[in-house]
């Protein structure tokens, strides 16, 4: 046996001979009516094998078919049970960078936070406003909360606490961003902020704390105040890169300090002064709030009238 | 005689055939390029051998998934077997199918229908 490409020579050899017959008939008709039966034969072999075939070949798409369901039928889980598991994650993510007691941002939240910020910042180009875009860095500590804490108990400062939260966020606006900084420490990172909204928010954060009557349980809801502390990024519009934010940062912390230092309920803020746009240089590098107020690139704001009661 | 070993690949079954005992096995899945290239060798083989003996042959089918040239090929080898088994030959053949693929259970029914060899069904796990 001879073997070709083609599966079916055995069928094709079968119609050959035919056609052979009819092309050069036999001349005795018992010779014709053996081939007549070869080939009725032959046919009915092809038959019987065409029904198998057509019976097998659709058994072995109706398994595709089975397996290609079965495969959906997974997909659809695996999809469902991905979702799930982002939502998890989310939530999982979420309860990373929030603090459990306030539900404001923590620190890890504002690291990875501020980066983009700051790259945001740095590639915008300065729109129509007077100093172009900006964030304001504004630290606000409660004042005295460790008597808060000693008098009352750890229960009743976390009722001051959340109190103490409920007001900045009242304060805020969706565009801003606030964070536990610390135990009794809130920052507040606010975009789109025009250099007199540091003093305006400031102002109306330290009055509204000041006016507010904490409830903690007693029969007589107590008082507290704060001190805040602020600074702008990019700490000169003409020189956005001259200070880091954290170094804005360490400027507003500095702030507070003296805000603190200058009797507490109280603010202070850092502004640049830039009576020109005329100036070629940057700053020197600033070592300190105090070296700062000493050049003539900032002046002070706060809620003290007169700015020789800030004590550095 | 040679014994006839093909290794499976991708597209084409384990195939061997043993003429000292006529132990005949197919299994894998059978989905060639070109299905007389890969089973023109076994019909040349199992040929060789109903010439050669009146020996048996115990042939053992354990395919998966095989296309529409392969099942012309399959169709061949039973009229191989059925031909031998006219003359005298004693042919057994195993046909496996896992439990629950009841589209190569049939397709063992299938290829069963009308033959006179002695056909077993059998299910593995």
């Amino acid at each position: 046996m001879k073997f070709n490409d083609n599966i079916f020579n055995s069928e094709l050899a079968t119609q050959r001979r035919a056609e052979a017959v009819i092309a050069n008939p036999p001349d005795t008709f018992d010779t014709l009516l053996k081939e007549y039966i070869a080939l009725t034969g032959q046919y009915a072999k092809l038959l019987k094998q065409a029904i198998k075939l057509t019976s097998v070949g659709d058994g072995a798409q109706r398994k595709l078919m089975r397996i290609r369901n079965d495969l959906q039928e997974r997909n659809i889980r695996i999809q469902a049970q991905k979702a799930k598991l982002e939502q998890l994650n989310q939530k999982l993510e979420n309860a990373s960078v929030t603090d459990p007691l306030t539900g404001l941002h923590n620190r890890r939240y504002f690291l990875s936070f501020i980066e983009g910020e700051f790259k945001t910042i740095l590639t915008t180009p300065a729109p129509e406003i007077d100093f172009g875009p900006s964030l304001l860095f504004l630290l606000i500590d409660i004042d005295h909360f460790k008597v808060i804490n000693d008098t009352w108990g750890h229960a009743s400062g976390d009722k001051v606490l959340v109190q103490f939260c409920d007001l900045i966020r009242n304060a805020s606006r969706k565009i801003d961003t606030l964070v536990r900084w610390g135990g009794e420490e809130f920052l507040m990172v606010c975009r789109e902020a025009d250099r007199g909204y540091g003093a305006t928010l400031a102002e109306r954060l330290r009055q509204g704390v000041a006016d507010h009557r904490f409830d903690i349980g007693t029969d007589e809801p107590i008082t507290c105040t704060c001190s805040i502390g602020f600074a702008y990024f990019p700490f000169i519009a003409s020189f956005p890169t001259h200070m880091g934010w954290s170094q804005v940062l360490d400027l507003a912390d500095q702030a507070l300090y003296a805000a603190k230092n200058s009797g507490r309920n109280a603010w202070v803020g850092v502004n640049t002064v830039e009576p020109d746009h005329t100036r070629q240089n940057p700053p020197p590098s600033f070592h300190g709030l105090r070296e700062l107020v000493a050049s003539d690139w900032v002046a002070l704001s706060s809620s003290l009238g007169d700015l020789n009661d800030v004590r550095l | 005689m040679q014994k006839l070993e093909l290794a499976k690949t991708v597209d084409t079954p384990q195939v061997s055939f043993d003429p000292t005992n006529g132990q005949f096995h197919v299994e894998g899945e059978s989905y060639p390029e070109n299905a007389l290239d890969f089973y023109g060798p076994v019909f040349e083989s199992l040929n060789q051998y109903i010439e050669m003996t009146n020996g048996p042959i115990t042939a053992h089918f354990k395919l998966s998934y095989f296309n529409s040239s392969s099942s012309k090929c399959l169709l061949d080898i039973f009229d191989i077997l059925e031909a031998f088994h006219s003359v005298g030959g004693k042919v057994t053949v195993n046909w496996y199918y896992q439990v629950e693929d009841e589209d190569i259970k049939e397709s063992g029914e299938d290829f069963a229908d009308d033959l006179s060899l002695n056909f077993s069904l059998v299910s593995f796990e």
